[in-house]
């Protein structure tokens, strides 16, 4: 794409109004996301965003390209078979962490396994809000909310670690005021050829009165200068260090094959060894 | 005189070789120009457990399982207490003495094959005795034996000289076994009119027939996961759709088999995914988001007998009702029966250009008795079938991806087209795919996705779908659907042959129905018979919610043990009526 026609931000945004309150952290994550794009200039015809159900699950109404808005916790395997079906698209899943960490959480761990070229925004409110107001798997202990009226008495569910030992080959972290660092991220997820996982905090100032803006300025803190992200080690222990909240690139691992790639060579395997025609298929029997 | 139709079961412990001697007989038979027809039962444990395959064989295609068996090889006392009354008059059982004692007074003819012990003098493992087996039965029938012993160089070649040597030796054993018997010589087969080796006469099973449907209805992507008895379905696509530029995948359930496969078809592949009971419930949420999505896609059910795990590897028709109703809210869909062998592979074809022509999910169903059943067929004539496609959008043109047109059928892009991005989503939407919850937009766009229903029940009345016997004047008719085709044809033309008149229908398009098509054929009837491997009735309900019967008796006629029905029973069944 030449200069001449260069997309700014706003061209990647279409003009559906978000349903999201007042103050939502999603609208940062929206901005960010469009910056992003314009960044890398792709081009809307071949963005494709799956999202799943909840608040941020109709991000993908709000941006110019193709979109499929899927059931509750499934868009990260509905995003494969769009990947698996055209390696060209760029594909990206967003969905919060209701969507993705509870009731789709069984798909994580075997999308790290394929390892598709996809980015994944999980934008995490720490409560469901589209249902207004219940606990959600990342929710802080002891909260009260309509579904814990004596406040919630299971630990959180810690993204990081677990997306980590999942296996996952980017995650980062990042917090939805901080639209510029969060851009940034995005354009590293998709520069990174595998699954890329973006966690980023995206505070709710309507149902969660734990996890505020306020609440996350005091703990976010900047990855450390010397964090080498090829290390699974030191990523690890900056995802598990429970004081400060680092934000950036924790973990970035290029050297496996994407599904796609898998993919294709399952095709050259078997196009040696098996028949390409009907014909020659019956044949067999 | 020479036999021209015969049915032989072999039944020993699951592991025993029981199965590869009887796929090798069947292979042996073919080759030999007979016309066959397998069915299996299976124990649902790995190793352990009665395993059994009947092997019909016949100088004339055979359509059915046939009646019970004219010759038994059990390999053990199970088999022995589990098959052997189950005869037809005249049959004789074979078995080997080591393993099984006849009790006193058993009616039927029988002769004592020494397995065990002919294998250990022939080859000193007892490992061989399925094809000392397979040999007493190549040479009773008077199969010519060279068919087998190429069979078994093919099958052994891989693990070497000697282990070919091995098992021809238990081979040539197990033939000078017989030794003119007197009480086999009634069991030796015709001779077919021609051998028909390479004249594209194959072999297939069910679920492989459907597959090859399914790469011949043009399916590049598949997504499963294992469940008996569908999983043979993902492993002949993971052996073979790569080499068709497709892509397979295991998936981690069925929720993201179908999810994937609704995400493929949203970038333009045809997608299709093979369960069976459980599976498609899981899957039913997904079904309903590509009905309301307008996404293609072809889900097969193979079904087994629920519910819950019920019996894995047994055979049902329990799933109509489920596949016509099951997700939330109302969700069109269609949903086809497979009949036989070669109507699977025409079905799949068929699914595939419905779900593109309607953009809908398209549910194929077929169940454990035709999934595993083999038949022998010609190779179909694959010059002949046409694919249809999705109706594709205007260039440049103003796009609504949901259209609410005459026949409810939209425009659909696809990711990549420049002029034409869209939101598919699974909340109610207007033409244009925004989220719209108003009533007006509610109804239209309802009515605009059962349309699409309507369209194809006027087509299949118009093309003759459902296409029947009226028996030349009957008042008793019989309405089956899938699997029971072939043995409830069999079943009539035995009937006929007594001068009884029955009619027949077995519809194809279970979802829509063609209705003016089964009036019209109930319509001279005083009453028909709803032949169904189920214990409710299913197709019978679903007959009174939609059909006219004006005064026409309806009558459920029920097997649910599992097992699949016989020309017999049918017979016996019918005959009563008529």
């Amino acid at each position: 794409m030449n200069e001449a026609v260069a997309l700014k931000a706003k061209d990647y945004k279409n003009d559906v109004e978000p349903i999201w309150c007042a103050g939502c952290g999603d609208y940062g994550d929206l901005a960010a996301f469009t910056q992003a794009l314009a960044s890398m200039q792709l081009d809307p015809k071949d963005i494709c965003i799956v999202s799943g159900i909840g608040c941020s699950g109709r991000f993908s109404h709000f941006i110019k390209g193709y979109a499929y808005h899927t059931a509750h916790g499934r868009a990260l395997p509905t995003a494969i078979g769009v990947k698996a079906a055209n390696p060209n698209l760029h594909v990206f899943v967003v969905g919060g962490d209701g969507d993705g960490f509870s009731i789709g959480g069984g798909h994580i761990p075997h999308a790290a396994r394929r390892n598709p070229d996809i980015t994944y925004l999980v934008i995490d409110n720490a409560i469901y809000g589209l249902t207004k107001g219940q606990v959600s798997p990342t929710s802080p202990f002891g909260m009260v909310s309509s579904t814990t009226p004596f406040g919630l008495e299971d630990p959180p569910l810690d993204p990081l670690p677990m997306l980590l030992s999942y296996g996952v080959s980017f995650v980062a972290r990042g917090f939805s005021s901080d639209v510029k660092q969060v851009a940034k991220l995005v354009q590293e997820a998709v520069a990174h050829k595998g699954f890329s996982v973006v966690h980023l905090v995206s505070p709710c100032p309507t149902f969660n009165q734990v996890i505020t803006f306020d609440f996350m300025k005091e703990r976010v803190a900047p990855m450390p200068d010397d964090h080498d992200p090829t290390s699974l080690d030191a990523a690890f222990r900056l995802a598990l260090n429970r004081d400060r909240f680092f934000t950036g690139v924790f973990y970035r691992n290029a050297s496996l094959p994407t599904m796609e790639q898998k993919l294709a060579q399952q095709q050259r395997l078997t196009m040696d060894r098996q028949p390409r025609s009907l014909e020659q298929l019956f044949a067999m029997f | 005189m020479r036999r021209t139709d015969i049915t032989v079961r072999i039944a020993g412990e699951g592991g025993e070789g029981v199965i590869s001697t009887a796929e090798i007989l069947t292979r042996a038979a073919v080759d030999s120009g007979l016309d066959i027809f397998t069915f299996r039962s299976y124990p649902a444990e790995i190793k352990g457990g009665l395993a059994m395959m009947q092997v019909r064989m016949s100088t004339s295609p055979v359509g059915s399982i046939g009646r019970d068996a004219d010759v038994l090889m059990a390999f053990n006392q199970e088999a022995f207490d589990v098959w052997a009354e189950r005869m037809n008059p005249g049959g004789v059982v074979l078995f080997d003495p080591k393993h099984c004692v006849v009790p006193e007074g058993f009616s039927f003819a029988k002769v004592p094959i020494p397995l065990h012990e002919t294998a250990m003098k022939e080859t000193g493992a007892r490992l061989a005795k399925n094809i000392v087996a397979l040999a007493t039965l190549v040479g009773t029938l008077d199969i010519p034996p060279h068919h087998a012993r190429d069979l078994i160089v093919k099958q052994f070649k891989r693990k070497g000289d000697d282990v070919v040597a091995t098992n021809l030796k238990a081979f040539d054993g197990g033939l000078s076994l017989l030794n003119g018997d007197e009480r086999l010589a009634v069991l030796k087969l015709a001779r077919p009119a021609a051998e028909k080796k390479g004249t594209g006469r194959v072999v297939l099973s069910g679920n492989q027939a459907l597959s090859m449907g399914a790469i011949a209805g043009g399916c590049r992507y598949v997504a499963g996961y294992p469940i008996t008895p569908a999983t043979q379905v993902l492993e002949f696509m993971m052996k073979h759709l790569p080499a068709f530029g497709g892509n397979v995948i295991q998936a981690e359930d069925e929720i993201a088999a179908l999810s994937s496969c609704l995400g493929a078809s949203f970038a333009g592949t045809r997608a299709m995914t093979a369960t069976s009971g459980p599976g498609l419930c899981l899957m039913s949420e997904m079904i309903g988001m590509a009905s309301m999505s307008e996404i293609p896609v072809v889900i097969v059910d193979v079904m087994r007998c629920g519910p819950g795990t019920g019996m894995p590897t047994k055979t049902e028709q329990g799933d109509l009702m489920y596949a016509i109703h099951g997700s939330a809210g109302e969700s069109p869909r269609i949903v086809l029966a497979a009949t036989g062998i070669e109507d699977c592979f025409h079905q799949a074809v068929r699914a595939f250009n419905l779900a593109e022509r309607f953009q809908i999910p398209v549910i194929l169903l077929s169940d454990q008795s035709l999934g595993y059943r083999t038949m022998t067929m010609d190779t179909p004539d694959l010059s002949g079938i046409q694919l249809e496609s999705r109706m594709a959008p205007a260039e440049f043109k103003d796009f609504a991806r949901f259209e609410d047109t005459d026949s409810g059928v939209s425009p659909v892009a696809i990711p990549g087209m420049p002029h034409h991005m869209f939101v598919a989503t699974g909340l109610e939407h207007d033409e244009h795919g925004s989220a719209t919850y108003t009533p007006e937009n509610r109804v239209r766009m309802t009515a605009k996705r059962y349309r699409k229903m309507d369209t194809l029940a006027r087509e299949l009345v118009a093309s003759g779908d459902g296409v029947y016997d009226d028996g030349a004047g009957a008042t008793v008719g019989v309405i089956g659907w899938g699997s029971t085709e072939g043995t409830i044809h069999e079943a009539i033309d035995r009937l006929r042959a007594d001068g009884a008149r029955v009619a027949h229908l077995q519809p194809k398009v279970l979802n829509p129905l063609p209705v003016p098509t089964i009036e019209r054929f109930i319509a001279p009837l005083k009453r028909v018979l709803v032949l169904e491997e189920n214990y409710t009735g299913q197709l019978a309900q679903h007959l009174r919610a939609h059909v006219a019967f004006n005064g026409t008796e309806i009558v459920n006629v029920n097997k649910s043990t599992g097992l699949p029905f016989t020309a017999d029973e049918v017979v016996g069944l019918v005959g009563n009526h008529v």
